[in-house]
């Protein structure tokens, strides 16, 4: 990958802020021009001949459009929002007092892994959310006690989203985490199974954070109190049996089942994402920017640019992207099109659209948003619930909550496309097994199909054929790749160690 | 309250200083001039101008409006007559047929131009009505008239765009007929290499109306909008910029609304709706008016912008009786 152009110096540089933009940007690559001249000793050489020059034998690589590299303070001003380093912590949490503490997350982490927790012994949220598939299953539907409805998407970057599924029926990661607990599919057991074992098996820590301040012989003595599994969205019998637990003690295990929730939402938000080769692509980008800076302030003196570093900025680019890569970059934010939903350092705006991506024949329609609200309508852990620490009026994204409108009806999450080269198969049910297929659909899309029995309108369609051609589609996949983090096998949150699942 | 605390000081002068009874003579009397320009900028004359103004622009309007309708009668006329006199081969009767012709041009013409003079005047006329409105309506509400100047978006928001995608619902027969994105794509800015996708149909017409002051579109009704700050009486949403809506985050506005008299429009369940008409989609929160916080000032909560670019909000009336169509509603043009 090494590309042989330390000798050609070179100007990524854009001129004092006072020059006019436009004019900054001719200056630039005409100075640019001018400096390749001087330092190649010949007066009056073209561009041209300089490339010439080049290829005499001191590039080897001629292969390539060296503009390609070229980006304006603009331009690098621009990447940066894509940057990780643009990222930050995750939004406060007004629902989840416990969503910074340490202690929540350590016990959050132990139950994000623990199958024993699952009512065959053999589920964990790991178990969908694996982390060395960044924190996905790589199948189409993921299975456990049963298939689920749809692909099981990545954790990261989920302490971002406002709203939490596909189609955002859950509008916190706490609440979202006690989904699949009490899934037929998924873990397949209920909430009085669930904070039994949990205050049995993580009596301590349980009580350390959340200091309930019940001693032992009470929370056995509750615990009695209960059935050996009951819960609202159980099986008929499971319903009518939690009917049956009076109000204080339903209320006593829905909190305790809530905590569980905030719990792992606390250790999801610890979950960071090592720097891609595109994040370090564009920290190159912007140090190279920053030294340009220093040097507009030492007047541009003629003598300290001739020898500057600039020649590195290149030599570091080309080491980190290839040609191919940047082309696709290019694309990405423009031509494609991609950037105008996947943006943000995380590569999504967390709206929901609906691209089209086919129904599977024999499952129903995607409704998307459409279902996820009236979900959220109905979920008894919102924001708005008494298990939330927020205020009530504090909820404003479920008070003001948008229930209707064409463009809900099969809308879903638009998904970050960090590591996205990692997490096939693609879409809410993986219809589409590879990168490719994914940019086929994009490429000359076909519109979803209204079914006049499920859909309430026809739904919407938010894309648009992109014509792009077979290279631009190749170099378009290469960019992707740029997207994955090397996995962190030593950042402990992301339990890449070896890890005793048992507890 | 000025004039007679003058009166006092003119009295109290007048004892003391009686030679410069000649000067204070002249005081006096500039003073006057001098008042009487001030009444006519009390908030009660301007309203009541500006609803003078209204209802000759309405006149004017309906005037112009018999004139261009009485043109159309001219030149259908025109229409069989030219074609009668095509058919015509004597010469007195063609003669006759074009004089009459020219007369009715020249009524015609006439009618043309006065139906624009009148229709440029009414124009005006609204405009100076909207002007003069907004003086008194910002005087006689001045505890909730804090900014008077558009809506803007804190320009130091950090955001190109949420999507800049042509959304909108396309139905499949049309799929190949729309164009691409890319078609649009172009180096607009010319300190940029990237070729970012133009923000497309997201540019406001340039003589948008985006006032912060609006007439009802039955013009029975007089609002203004703006952010509305926290108890704390400052909003943790804004920034020094008191006209500016925060980017992507959840925020409060204060509708204040009076009939045409000044009168506060109390205990209206206004109805809100609101779009960006270069993408097919409405707002993506539900916002409601949630309180009137006094007389006529009503607290609009759940107001959320997710990208930059024209929007459109309306406050819509209950419908009436005398609604025959639609109700009464505002509309607020705002460029974020």
């Amino acid at each position: 990958m090494m590309l042989a152009l330390k000798i050609i110096p070179f100007v990524l540089v854009k001129l004092k802020k006072t020059v006019p933009n436009s004019l900054s940007y001719v200056l630039t690559i005409t100075f640019s021009i001018l400096l390749l001249s001087a330092c190649s000793g010949e007066s009056d050489v073209e561009n041209q001949a300089t490339k010439q020059q080049s290829s005499k034998g001191e590039l080897k690589s001629t292969s390539f459009d060296k503009s390609l590299y070229l980006f304006t303070e603009s331009d690098i001003r621009f990447l940066q929002r894509f940057s990780l380093s643009q990222l930050g912590p995750p939004p406060d949490s007004i629902s989840n007092k416990f969503a910074n503490d340490e202690q929540a997350a350590m016990l959050g982490k132990k139950l994000f892994f623990d199958v024993g927790l699952s009512r065959d012994k053999k589920t964990s949220c790991a178990t969908c959310h694996a982390p060395e598939l960044y924190f996905t299953d790589g199948l189409k539907l993921s299975k456990a006690a049963g298939v689920t409805a749809r692909s099981a998407p990545t954790v990261l970057g989920a302490a971002y989203s406002p709203w939490q599924f596909w189609d955002g029926r859950k509008d916190s990661l706490w609440s979202q985490a006690l989904g699949p607990i009490e899934d037929a599919n998924e873990m397949n057991t209920t909430r009085v199974e669930y904070v039994r074992l949990l205050l049995t098996k993580y009596a301590a820590e349980y009580q350390a954070v959340f200091k309930e301040k019940l001693s032992d012989e009470v929370v056995r003595e509750k615990l009695s109190l209960l059935p050996a599994s009951a819960s609202p969205l159980g099986t008929e019998e499971e319903k009518i049996l939690w009917h049956q637990i009076s109000e204080p003690v339903q209320v006593w295990v829905n909190q305790t089942f809530s905590n569980a929730g905030k719990a792992m939402m606390a250790y999801q938000r610890r979950l960071e994402l090592p720097r891609s080769r595109f994040d370090q692509f564009v920290d190159i980008l912007s140090q190279a920017e920053l030294s340009q800076a220093k040097l507009n302030q030492a007047e541009l003196n003629q003598a300290e640019l001739s020898q500057a570093d600039q020649s590195g900025s290149l030599t570091a680019l080309t080491e980190v992207l290839t040609p191919e890569e940047v082309t696709g970059l290019r694309l990405f934010v423009g031509k494609a099109n991609c950037a105008s939903c996947h943006n943000g350092p995380l590569l999504t705006n967390f709206e929901f659209h609906n691209i089209g991506a086919p129904d599977r024949p024999g499952l129903d329609v995607e409704l998307g948003r459409y279902s996820g609200v009236k979900a959220l309508v109905e979920d008894e852990f919102t924001c708005l619930s008494r298990w939330s620490d927020a205020p009530p009026d504090a909820c404003e994204e479920m008070r003001f909550l948008k229930k209707s409108g064409p463009e809900l009806v099969g809308a879903l999450k638009t998904p970050t496309l960090r590591n996205i080269a990692m997490t096939a198969p693609y879409m809410q049910t993986g219809q589409f097994d590879n990168l490719r297929q994914v940019l086929i659909h994009y490429n000359q899309p076909t519109p979803p199909v209204y079914n006049r029995e499920q859909h309430p309108s026809r739904p919407h369609f938010d894309i648009l054929p992109l014509k792009l051609t077979e290279q631009e589609m190749q170099a378009l996949e290469s960019f992707l790749k740029t997207l994955t983090s090397p996995l962190p096998k030593k950042d402990h949150w992301w339990g890449l160690e070896p890890f005793n699942s048992e507890s | 309250m000025l004039i007679s605390a003058f009166f006092q000081g003119f009295h109290h002068m007048h004892l003391i200083i009686k030679k410069s009874f000649l000067l204070i003579s002249i005081f006096y009397l500039s003073f006057a001039a001098l008042a009487e320009v001030k009444s006519d900028q009390t908030p009660e004359r301007l309203i009541e101008r500006a609803v003078t103004q209204l209802s000759d622009a309405k006149e004017k309007e309906l005037q112009s409006r018999e004139l261009i309708v009485d043109a159309n009668k001219i030149r259908k006329q025109l229409k069989e007559i030219r074609s009668a006199t095509q058919k015509k081969t004597n010469f007195v009767e063609v003669n006759k047929s074009e004089s009459e012709i020219s007369t009715l041009v020249k009524k015609l013409e006439g009618n043309q131009q006065q139906g624009a003079v009148l229709r440029a005047q009414s124009k005006q006329l609204k405009q100076s009505a909207s002007k003069n409105f907004e003086e008194g309506f910002s005087l006689l509400w001045r505890d909730w008239v804090s900014n008077r100047a558009p809506l803007t978006m804190d320009d130091g928001v950090v955001s190109y765009f949420a999507h800049n995608a042509k959304i909108r619902s396309v139905h499949k027969n049309m799929l190949n007929k729309m164009g691409t994105p890319s078609d649009e794509v172009g180096t607009k800015r010319e300190d940029m290499s990237l070729k970012i996708p133009a923000l497309i149909q997201q540019n406001a017409p340039p003589d948008l109306n985006i006032n912060s002051f609006k007439f009802s579109r039955k013009e029975k009704y007089f609002a203004h909008i703006e952010v509305h700050s926290n108890d704390k009486g400052e909003s943790e949403y804004q920034s020094k910029n008191v006209s500016a809506v925060p980017l992507n985050k959840i925020h409060q506005w204060r509708l204040v609304v009076s009939d045409l008299s000044g009168k506060p429009a109390t205990n209206v369940p206004f109805e809100i709706e609101g779009h960006m008409p270069g993408h097919v989609h409405g707002l993506p929160t539900d916002p409601r008016v949630t309180k009137e916080i006094s007389p006529g000032v009503y607290l609009v909560e759940g107001v959320k912008f997710q990208m930059k670019g024209w929007w459109v909000i309306k406050f819509i009336f209950p419908k009436t009786e005398d609604d025959v169509a639609q109700p009464d509603f505002f509309t607020f043009n705002l460029v974020l």
